[in-house]
């Protein structure tokens, strides 16, 4: 009787532990998707509005200073949309 | 960088990472367990308080010195005040925000020297890289901004705020909860979270590379790839030295930002 | 780390498992407890990980940031920005009523100039003033002359003219005389016989008043 209650204890516990590296695994491989997938649409957009801003510096040098402060807040902007997938990936991770 | 030593050491020399609250949180030095006491001071809170400090003599010194033609750390003082004053003023607020460069210079030191720390031999930290900061200054910053708003369009600010002009009266129904949302909550949300983030990641960076290096310069036969990780490593110092700079901007003119729409209701 | 998995189909069936627990508490009681402590560790750590999150803020931190940054804004606001923000004021005050000063330095310089234009040009004005008048003057002092000159020419040339006339008349008439006088001699000489030359006379001046029309 001593004997099957071990075995439903180990049973038990062996179970928890599978569970419990299952929901690692899934953890891991949904912090790598969000942070890769959240980095696609910022680094397209980044892209292009600094490539933009390039342009219009080029095109007007005497507007450049106008030019850098909105491209910044832009990017600062856009970049928040990443940074959010790099905190999904932290929390997701190890929280 | 010590737990990453100390990782290293124990694993034989071999790649080991540490895990994350070995990198970001710091145990208390008095005042109680971290996370239980309401004011236990450990490296974070010291680093609050010595960019207080230090900001605080560098503007000191600076102002100081009152002469026409100005020297040493008068320069210093008057570029910043400048700075803040061309780029991030006159940018975003315009006219009339000259009241709110105390505020601003404030907030890019704050984060500016907690940003720097990341890099600062003995440091080795970013301040921001924990949310607490980055947190008290984006609600600090809401507050600051709705004040703005009820002392320049009173009570008149909170119907501003939900209701923009131009737009077509049916769609109100979508448009002013997306304002209420976006102006109260997003705002501190994203402004905390962009200097926390952008922080962390670049602490966890630097870290990664150093563990790296570490670990290749222990382990004799993979030594040839520290040639390229140890360049990369200083590079990405260089790099996050920019991006301290770049926060701490970021951070002043999107307050600044925030400022100037409580002010003026039409942009 | 070792993990033992044992799938849930297996613990299932009884009779194996019952086995594989006699043959770890007999051969291996270690591995067993090893087991157990590294599940018990595990579901401590996941106890542990809920508490600090590394992404939530701490009170403390929050604490301490948030009153060095307040004592930050009252110091800049109140006593740090103060002084430099004026001797900035006082340098753009400066530059400013330097930059006014020299304005109006420039206007009274350009001022100085147009008024030294207009004198020199009065003054040139004047020279050719004068220049036209020596040069009116001299017109009429060079007419003059000619003038005179010419009056004079005219004078002379009259009072040739009449002498050359009077010579003309004083030779005509001693012609006239000579040629009656020859005339009436070679009419004595044709006719033999003395002629009287008064009463000849006016025959002959007919005749050479003719011949000098003619």
């Amino acid at each position: 009787m001593s004997t099957l209650a071990t075995v439903a204890t180990f049973a038990q516990n062996t179970v928890e532990l599978e569970a419990a590296d299952f929901k690692n695994s899934q953890a891991a491989t949904g912090a790598g998707l969000a942070y890769g997938l959240a980095a696609i649409g910022p680094g397209i957009g980044i892209g292009y509005l600094v490539g933009q801003s390039v342009q219009a510096m080029a095109r007007q040098p005497e507007a450049a200073g106008m030019v850098r402060t909105t491209m910044f807040l832009g990017i600062a902007f856009t970049e928040a949309l990443a940074l959010i997938g790099f905190v999904v990936f932290i929390l997701l991770k190890f929280a | 960088m010590l737990a990453a030593i100390m990782a290293a050491e124990e694993s034989g020399g071999g790649l080991a990472y540490p895990p994350i609250e070995n990198l970001v949180e710091w145990p208390t030095w008095f005042g109680g367990e971290l996370g239980d006491s309401l004011y236990g001071f450990n490296k974070i809170a010291l680093i609050s308080v010595l960019a207080t400090l230090v900001t605080a003599l560098l503007f000191f010194l600076a102002g100081r010195g009152r002469k026409m033609i100005p020297k040493g750390m008068q320069n210093f003082g008057e570029i910043c005040v400048d700075f803040i004053d061309k780029q991030v003023v006159q940018q975003a607020i315009g006219h009339g925000g000259e009241k709110y460069i105390p505020f601003l210079i404030s907030i890019f030191f704050f984060v500016f020297f907690g940003n720097i720390t990341e890099v600062l031999p003995g440091f080795w930290m970013p301040a921001n890289a924990r949310m607490a900061n980055p947190a008290f200054l984006g609600l600090l910053t809401l507050v600051f901004f709705v004040a703005v708003g009820l002392k320049h369009q009173g009570p008149k600010y909170f119907i501003n705020v939900g209701f923009p002009p131009g737009v077509p009266k049916p769609l109100y129904i979508l448009v002013t909860p997306i304002e209420y949302l976006s102006t109260f909550i997003v705002r501190p949300f994203s402004l905390a979270v962009r200097l926390f983030a952008n922080m962390l990641a670049g602490h966890i960076l630097l870290v990664t590379f150093g563990v790296l290096c570490i670990a290749l310069f222990s382990a004799s036969l993979l030594g040839a790839v520290l040639l390229l990780s140890f360049p990369m490593l200083v590079a990405l110092t260089a790099f996050e030295v920019m991006v301290s700079f770049l926060q701490a901007y970021v951070f002043a003119i999107l307050a600044a930002v925030y400022i100037g729409g409580a002010l003026h209701p039409e942009h | 780390m070792v993990h033992v998995v044992i799938p849930a189909q297996v613990v299932g069936d009884v009779a194996e498992p019952i086995e594989l627990a006699v043959a770890l508490q007999g051969e291996e009681p270690t591995q067993g407890e090893e087991f157990g402590e590294t599940v018990d560790a595990l579901e401590e750590e996941a106890v542990e990980e809920e508490a600090p999150n590394p992404i939530l803020p701490v009170w403390s931190e929050m604490f301490w940031g948030g009153l060095a940054f307040l004592t930050l804004w009252a110091l800049m606001k109140f006593v740090l920005l103060k002084p430099i923000q004026s001797t900035m004021q006082q340098r753009a005050d400066k530059v400013r009523a330097d930059l006014e000063e020299a304005d109006r330095a420039k206007e009274a310089g350009v001022a100085a100039a147009a008024q030294y234009e207009a004198s020199l040009a009065s003054a040139r004005a004047e020279a050719g003033r004068l220049i036209d008048d020596a040069r009116a003057q001299a017109d009429a002092q060079r007419r003059e002359i000619i003038a005179a000159a010419e009056a004079e020419v005219a004078e002379l040339k009259a009072a040739a003219a009449a002498e050359v006339a009077e010579a003309k008349a004083a030779a005509l008439a001693q012609l006239r005389g000579d040629v009656g006088l020859i005339a009436v001699s070679a009419a004595e000489a044709v006719v033999q016989r003395p002629l009287d030359a008064a009463s000849q006379g006016p025959i002959i001046d007919e005749y050479l008043s003719r011949a000098s029309q003619n």
